[in-house]
């Protein structure tokens, strides 16, 4: 569709409107005017309209609710890893103003995906961090690594199928970035507690909150798959 | 009373745009009204059931100029006249053969400016009938969707995305060059 073809129809077409309505305007109606008899009319009339409006704007939302409830459940259930992931982190972002939500330690194995892909952060390894507890079982690998005066406690779980994510009742978390990764961290006891989701797992980690964050940076940006 | 159909209206935008087009236009839209219908009472049956029909589907007139909020207010008057002499059996309608013959005078052949172009199209708009032509300003001086132009004038979907496809027709049957 040309616009300049375009333009020149519009304008011909408002032009055109414009001089019927001049030719109409020309006509003296002048006593054609609204009275209080008509104002009185639509009174009665909007009163109708907006109580048929509001029963049908409080049914809509209501259905659309629940709808919604149904149709993420029915998700959650039946599908993979991958997917579930994605609807954590899509409730993790719509509760985001008024909630903080975290990936809930869970030791009960029965409804969890084992975990088939381990992670660490290679950072550990190339910045001389010794690794002094590793403890893991089908569904949680717990790592504890040491440098100087650092520790640093670190996590990796199976996203559990119907309870992805709780509330924090305890702590108070805020929400960065550290690249296109949202992350999850708290400030609490001196100790940083920072979470998130990632190849369809979650991660806890937890250190001073002494640590330099771009220490915590550089840890977290460089996980990457190993095999054990 | 103004209040009252602000109040079906969902946004504080919306209320000053009802409250502005109420004020300024009222009267105006029943003289078209009354231009039309030839009767006061039904010119206010006419009035009442376009400002009803705004507050209540929140389709309210764009206010990109005065002379935009005009033509689409226009078009809403004299769409909802049409409809009610219609009913009453006293509308008259343009056939389409009555139409066809109208245009034949135009030579597509001749080269012409900018301007000329303009003042070909405006005469042949003008006589084209108005269930076209109210579609084709709603849709390109309004900037108005199909589907909103079907509520805005109370009309089928079907039925306007017809009227726009011949409408759109006529102006290409005349006017071969022109990509609309």
């Amino acid at each position: 569709m040309s616009t300049t073809d375009k333009a020149i129809f519009k304008k011909s077409l408002l032009e055109c409107t414009l001089q019927e309505i001049r030719e109409i305007e020309a006509m003296d109606y002048s006593a054609i005017k609204a009275d209080e008899a008509f104002k009185s009319r639509i009174l009665s009339v909007i009163d109708d309209a907006k109580r048929e409006n509001d029963k049908t704007r409080s049914r809509r939302v209501t259905l659309s609710l629940i709808a919604a409830i149904i149709i993420c459940f029915s998700i959650i259930l039946s599908v993979s890893a991958r997917v579930r992931t994605a609807i954590a982190s899509f409730f993790v972002e719509i509760y985001d103003s008024f909630a903080v939500f975290f990936v809930e330690d869970r030791d009960d194995s029965e409804d969890l995906t084992p975990i088939e892909t381990v992670y660490e952060p290679a950072y550990f390894k190339e910045e001389g961090y010794e690794q002094i507890i590793h403890d893991k079982n089908d569904i949680k690998i717990f790592t504890v690594w040491e440098k100087d005066e650092f520790t640093i406690n670190f996590s990796q779980y199976s996203i559990n199928d119907n309870d992805i994510i709780s509330d924090a009742e305890e702590l108070d978390y805020e929400i960065t970035y550290i690249g296109e990764r949202k992350v999850y961290y708290s400030t609490k006891n001196d100790m940083y507690s920072i979470k998130w989701l990632e190849h369809d797992y979650s991660f806890h980690l937890r250190c001073k909150a002494s640590l330099e964050w771009t220490e915590i940076e550089k840890i977290i940006s460089s996980l990457e798959p190993i095999s054990e | 009373m103004l209040t009252l159909y602000l109040s079906l209206l969902e946004t504080e935008q919306d209320q000053k745009r009802f409250s502005y087009i109420y004020e300024e236009y009222l009267d105006w839209m029943l003289q078209i009204a009354y231009h039309y219908l030839q009767n006061e009472d039904d010119a206010k049956d006419a009035v009442h059931e376009i400002f009803y029909d705004m507050a209540k589907s929140g389709h309210l007139a764009p206010l990109e100029s005065e002379d935009e909020t005009k033509a689409y207010l226009f078009v809403c008057v004299r769409n909802r006249a049409s409809r009610m002499m219609h009913r009453r059996n006293r509308a008259t309608t343009v056939s389409l053969s009555e139409f066809y013959n109208l245009s034949s005078e135009y030579n597509v052949e001749k080269e012409v400016t900018t301007e000329d172009l303009k003042e070909r199209l405006i005469s042949y708009i003008k006589a084209m009938p108005t269930i076209y032509k109210d579609v084709l300003i709603l849709y390109f001086v309004s900037n108005l969707t199909l589907k909103e132009i079907a509520t805005v004038l109370d009309v089928p979907f079907k039925t306007i995305e017809t009227r726009f496809r011949r409408g759109r027709a006529l102006i290409k049957k005349e006017f071969g060059d022109l990509d609309i």
